[in-house]
C-alpha cells in the first residue's frame, strides 16, 4: 500500500476534510463493493451494504488508530455491513446467546457427548460454499460477540488492542472472543453438520 | 464389573447417568481395582468445564508447566474435550477463511453511487 498517501488521507479524514471523504470512497469503494458483492451476490444488496459501510466508517474514523491498514479496517467494516444485510435477508433473528454455549453437569462434565467433526477433502467449489454458510453463522452472532471475532480474524488485533477498541479490560475481551468462537462452533455444527475445516 | 466394562461406562459414571445398580457395581470395582481408580483420578483431575473455559489459553500457549501437563493429561483421557478442542480449532480456521478478502479485483463504482454515499454523510 502507498503508506505516505494513506497516512495523509487518514489525517485529512480526521480533520473532517470533505474532499478526503470523497477520496476515500473513490480509492477504496471499488474494492469494498467487490467484497460486498462476493458476500451478498445480489448487486443492489451489495450497494446497500456498501453505503451502510461508508456511513459506519465516516462515523467511526476518529476511532481508527492506524493499528491496521486503512484498507483492512474498511474491509472489516464492509464485511460487517454485508453480514447484517445477509442476516436481514435470511430473516434470522439474533440467537439466544447462552443457549449456544456448551453445558456441563454439576460435576463439570459435558452434558452431551462431543462428536468429532469429519475430515473429508473437498474441492474449491465446496469450500467456497462452506465459507458462505460459515458467514451466515457469523452473521447470527450478537454484535457484542461478532465484533471481537471480526477484530481478531480480519484486523488481527491483539487482545489488548481488542480491549481498547471494545472499551473493556483485556480479560473481558479475551473471554468475549472465546465465547464468540464457542457459539460459532455450535452454530456451524447445527447448520452444517460436522464439516471438515 | 470388569475393567473393560468400567472403561466403557466411566463417562456415564462421571456424568451421573448410570442406573443405581450400575453405580454400585462401578464403585465396588473401583474399591478393588487400582488401575481403574487411577484412571478415574486422571479424568477427575480437571473438569471438562474448566478445560473448555481455559481452552483459548491452552491453545495460545499461555498455560505453563504443571497447568499445561494437567490439560494435556485430561485431553489424553477425555474424548469429549479432545473432540471439542479439534472442532474449536476448525471453527477458528473456518472463521478466518470465510472472512478474508476474496475479491481481489475491485469493482467499478458508478458516479451515482459515489454521490449517494457522500450525500448520506451530510
Ligand atoms: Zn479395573
Ligand atoms: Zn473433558
Amino acid at each position: 500500500m502507498n503508506g505516505e498517501g494513506t497516512r495523509s488521507l487518514e489525517a485529512r479524514l480526521k480533520a473532517g476534510d470533505a474532499d478526503a471523504f470523497e477520496d476515500l470512497v473513490r480509492t477504496h469503494g471499488g474494492r469494498m463493493r467487490a467484497t460486498a458483492r462476493s458476500i451478498l451476490t445480489n448487486q443492489a444488496d451489495a450497494d446497500d451494504a456498501l453505503q451502510d459501510a461508508f456511513l459506519a466508517a465516516f462515523r467511526s474514523i476518529d476511532r481508527f488508530e492506524g493499528r491496521s491498514q486503512l484498507g483492512t479496517w474498511l474491509h472489516r467494516i464492509v464485511v460487517n455491513a454485508s453480514l447484517m444485510k445477509l442476516r436481514s435477508k435470511a430473516a434470522r433473528p439474533e440467537q439466544d446467546f447462552d443457549e449456544l454455549l456448551p453445558t456441563f453437569n454439576a460435576s463439570g462434565v459435558f452434558v452431551e457427548h462431543q462428536e468429532a467433526w469429519t475430515e473429508s477433502s473437498e474441492g474449491a467449489a465446496a469450500r467456497l460454499e462452506l465459507q458462505a454458510r460459515v458467514r451466515e453463522c457469523i452473521a447470527e452472532l450478537p454484535k457484542k460477540y461478532r465484533y471481537p471475532l471480526l477484530l481478531r480474524d480480519i484486523e488481527g488485533l491483539s487482545t489488548q488492542q481488542m480491549a481498547d477498541r471494545l472499551g473493556t479490560s483485556a480479560n473481558a475481551a479475551k473471554v468475549r472472543l472465546h465465547r464468540a468462537r464457542q457459539a460459532l462452533r455450535t452454530l456451524i455444527e447445527r447448520r452444517l453438520g460436522r464439516p471438515s475445516g | 464389573m470388569t475393567c473393560d466394562e468400567f472403561e466403557a461406562n466411566v463417562h456415564e459414571y462421571m456424568r451421573g447417568t448410570l442406573m443405581p445398580d450400575q453405580v454400585t457395581a462401578a464403585e465396588e470395582h473401583l474399591a478393588e481395582c487400582r488401575k481403574c481408580s487411577d484412571r478415574l483420578g486422571q479424568l477427575s483431575e480437571l473438569r471438562c468445564r474448566d478445560f473448555v473455559d481455559f481452552l483459548n489459553d491452552y491453545l495460545d500457549g499461555e498455560l505453563e508447566g504443571d497447568q499445561r501437563l494437567v490439560f494435556d493429561r485430561h485431553l489424553s483421557v477425555c474424548p469429549d474435550c479432545d473432540n471439542y478442542l479439534h472442532s474449536y480449532r476448525q471453527t477458528m480456521d473456518l472463521s478466518v477463511a470465510s472472512l478474508k478478502d476474496q475479491a481481489p479485483v475491485p469493482d467499478k463504482i458508478p458516479e451515482s453511487l459515489v454521490k449517494a454515499i457522500l450525500a448520506a454523510r451530510k
